[in-house]
């Protein structure tokens, strides 16, 4: 276990708001069981010295009271104090189950122990958590058997079973990639904490393997479904709402406002960033301004160029 | 409340003169001596296996110590204490042994062969321990000697009592579920029809099972601890009310293992602060123990240095629960080490040490010879220690999150899981050195009726007692633990 920059050092590395919570109150048992049982430890000690008996006619030196008061007043406070520790750790327990709104949606599905994580948006199942720091996640649980998961650094952990639905939530302080344990404990998946600006790219493509090129025209292929553009642009040369991508590329186009332009790399990227300003004649001004990164306006416009 | 002597001819069965084959057989005091000897071989079986890193060894160190106590303890002393000749059910408990004995063994096999063989051996298991709860309660209601009121009863023999009434109430319940299951295996299949949470919900009998060991366990305490300092066990009826509160709570605690999936947070917490409703009885026991010592005048025997581990191991036990019963941290520690440590180290270890204590502090009675020597406080200094230790590995193994399943702790490398295995191992040889200790005086010679001065009625009769137990009835006169205040004088006055 990687040692952890705060806290107390018996507990792994802390990654999430709950850590503090859940640390303090594992700190007070701790300190009542290392407090107790010292107690029990030093009375027995010093009992059993001073009264040791030193020949066989001894007898015991005081005279006893009845001590059912003295046992039972004490049981109720040990016991008094047992219910103050639980009520202590009731409020994390408390937002500990109770996700906010608008948390991320993660679902996580187990067939034979086998975890996959799917992601609003991505296709393709996925063996990794990801999530952003600093936004809260809720990741829904469903399993053909028993299985659980346990994300030790966040101090997070659910249990899932055939026909039930349970569920996590937690929020990621700290970028970079965590044990994510399953039943038995062993290291079933990880989690991938990315920093929040991120974050919103990685969804987008389907969280590459970090330090895998990301191919434009695969990204652009994808973005041009994800965003919707072909709801107004075929790639087949038919006329609908918007021009065609087919043979797009190069292409002298008339305007609205007048005179032809060529369509080059220069024109798609400002009627993608601003759609209103230079409109092809024949076409109304319909298309909306979206929130695209350079890397997405750059991978739409190598698919434009690709669809010849 | 007192049994008349009419009375307890009637229902003692076996008139004290008569003695022949069947009377032997079914003597409570040779069926107490198979189950002690049963649990003693299962415990080294166990402790062999678990050093040779063998995950089934769990299962044969469970069943050393499932009935150990009241099995061993119950059957050989209870009747002797009570100044009875018999349980109330002699050839009941003969065939509770043999139900017992067949089912271990079946349910050993089938821990390492699988199949239906493990639910069936745990059924018969189940079954005697019915049968053992039901001939306690029977025997300690009719069967006490005459002057033996409530008031004049030890404090083992309440544990007994009370241990004996989660034993025909939990198992039962526990029984059912096992053979519904077994008649239909879908039961906890939610994709088959079934109901997983109920499976859940039935399979985690942690605590009821921790009852049923404890109580016994504390009431071999209780004894060594009044014995071996001479004292009036301090709030005996405390004492006794906080065992029936600890069978009680038991009962209604187990479900804050389950924090199953699905849970709802307030059944988690309400369990929590159920749970945590445990702390008060054994908190009395401690307390009681403590105050018991102070100011007596204490012999450091072998049976009392096993008394102050096993206090410190159920103050242990005790605390450590916290770590469990409260939601928050309960969520991230739930099937972690920490269960392990909780409830394998110190509540096994608390009575895995009254097991042997206790076959040190009747060992006259049980063979007839005093097992006290060097050897003897030494393995119940070892045995403490390994258990510290081993406690205190599993509980920073269950602070890092590890899962109770990984059980190969070979596969876990560093400090908290090398600490886990020694002080295991130490347990194990500490036990082993006990059981040497234990057979290895058997040749040294008679010992007296009473070598430690104990004041409860089985130290009356002779080591080890005649067929019939007492050449009269005994008749009881005062409390358990009336220690005069010079020497001599006797308690109990043969008729």
């Amino acid at each position: 276990m990687a040692s952890k920059p705060s806290g107390a050092s018996w507990m792994p590395e802390n990654a999430s708001t709950f850590t503090g919570d859940v640390d303090a109150l594992l700190d007070l048992i701790f300190t009542v069981n290392a407090v107790g049982v010292a107690l029990v430890v030093v009375a027995l000690l010093w009992i059993v010295i001073t009264w040791h008996r030193r020949s066989d006619d001894e007898y015991p030196t005081a005279q006893k009271l009845s001590g059912n008061t003295v046992v039972g007043t004490a049981s109720v406070l040990v016991a008094g104090l047992g219910v103050a520790v639980v009520g202590f750790g009731f409020q994390g327990a408390l937002d500990m189950s109770t996700p906010p709104e608008g948390a991320f949606q993660i679902r996580a599905e187990a067939t034979s122990g086998k975890w996959t994580f799917r992601y609003p948006g991505v296709e393709a199942p996925q063996k990794k958590i990801h999530v952003a720091k600093g936004q809260a996640a809720r990741i829904l649980l469903a399993a053909d058997a028993p299985a659980s998961l346990s994300i030790p650094e966040l101090r997070v952990k659910a249990k899932a079973t055939a026909g039930r639905y349970s569920s996590m939530w937690f929020e990621a302080t700290r970028v970079g990639t965590f044990e994510v344990r399953g039943t038995g404990g062993a290291v079933v998946a990880s989690l991938v904490v990315h920093a929040p600006d991120a974050f919103g790219d990685q969804l987008e493509q389907g969280f590459p393997a970090p330090g895998t090129k990301v191919d434009p025209l695969v990204m652009g292929k994808k973005l041009y479904t994800t965003k919707t553009c072909n709801a107004c642009h075929t790639i087949d040369g038919t006329k609908t709402v918007g021009p065609t991508f087919k043979g797009l590329f190069g292409k002298m186009e008339p305007l609205v406002k007048g005179g032809p332009v060529k369509v080059d790399e220069a024109y798609l990227r400002k009627s993608i960033k601003e759609p209103a300003a230079d409109i092809v004649k024949g076409y109304g001004p319909t298309m909306p301004a979206m929130e695209l990164t350079d890397q997405q306006v750059e991978a739409l416009i190598t698919f434009i160029k690709a669809q010849k | 409340m007192n049994t008349t002597q009419a009375e307890h001819a009637h229902h003692g069965g076996t008139p004290y003169t008569q003695s022949g084959s069947q009377s032997q057989r079914t003597d409570h005091k040779r069926i107490g001596r198979l189950y002690l000897g049963f649990s003693a071989v299962l415990f080294l079986v166990s402790a062999v296996l678990s050093t040779a890193r063998v995950p089934q060894a769990l299962h044969v160190g469970l069943l050393s110590l499932a009935p150990g106590v009241a099995g061993a303890f119950g059957t050989f002393v209870l009747p002797l204490q009570l100044g009875a000749r018999n349980v109330a059910f002699p050839g009941l408990n003969l065939w509770g042994f043999r139900l017992y004995a067949v089912g271990a063994l079946l349910v050993i096999a089938g821990a390492f062969a699988g199949g239906p063989i493990l639910p069936i051996g745990g059924m018969l298991v189940g079954v005697s321990l019915v049968l053992m709860g039901a001939n306690f309660i029977v025997t300690i209601h009719k069967l006490r000697a005459p002057g033996m009121g409530w008031a004049e009863l030890p404090h083992f023999v309440w544990c007994i009592y009370a241990s004996s009434v989660a034993m025909i109430t939990i198992v039962p319940a526990l029984l059912v579920a096992t053979l519904a299951h077994a008649l239909s295996p879908n039961l906890f299949d939610a994709l088959a029809g079934g109901d997983a949470g109920l499976g859940a919900s039935l399979s985690v009998y942690g605590n009821a099972a921790a009852v049923v060991l404890l109580l016994p366990a504390f009431g071999v305490v209780s004894e060594m601890v009044a014995t071996f300092s001479r004292s009036r066990l301090f709030g005996a009826k405390t004492m006794a009310h906080a065992a029936f509160a600890l069978a009680i709570v038991g009962f209604l605690a187990w479900g804050h293992h389950a924090f199953a999936p699905g849970q709802s947070l307030y059944a988690g917490t309400v369990y929590g602060f159920v749970s945590v409703l445990a702390l008060a009885p054994v908190a009395a026991m401690v307390v009681g123990w403590v105050m018991t010592l102070h100011a007596g005048a204490i012999e450091l025997s072998t049976p009392l240095l096993y008394a102050v581990g096993a206090i410190v191991l159920a103050t242990l036990g005790m605390l450590s629960g916290l770590f469990l019963a409260a939601p928050a941290s309960a969520a991230y520690l739930s099937d972690t080490w920490m269960v392990v440590g909780h409830f394998e180290t110190c509540i096994v270890g608390t009575s895995a040490m009254a097991l042997f204590g206790g076959a040190h502090y009747w060992w006259p009675k049980i063979a007839g010879a005093s097992a006290e020597s060097g050897v003897g406080k030494a393995s119940a200094l070892l045995f403490l220690i390994g258990g510290l230790v081993a406690m205190d590995g599993a509980f920073s193994l269950g602070l890092t999150g590890l899962s109770r399943e990984a059980l190969d702790l070979a596969d876990v490398a560093g400090p908290a899981s090398d600490m886990a295995i020694n002080g295991l191992g130490a347990m194990a040889l500490a036990g082993a050195l006990a059981v040497i200790n234990l057979f290895r005086s058997v040749s040294g010679g008679a010992c007296g009726a009473n070598p430690w001065g104990g004041r409860t009625v089985e130290w009356t009769t002779q080591s080890p007692p005649i067929a019939q137990n007492f050449n009269q009835p005994p008749t009881v006169v005062e409390g358990p633990y009336e220690y005069p205040a010079q020497a001599g004088g006797a308690k109990v006055e043969a008729h």
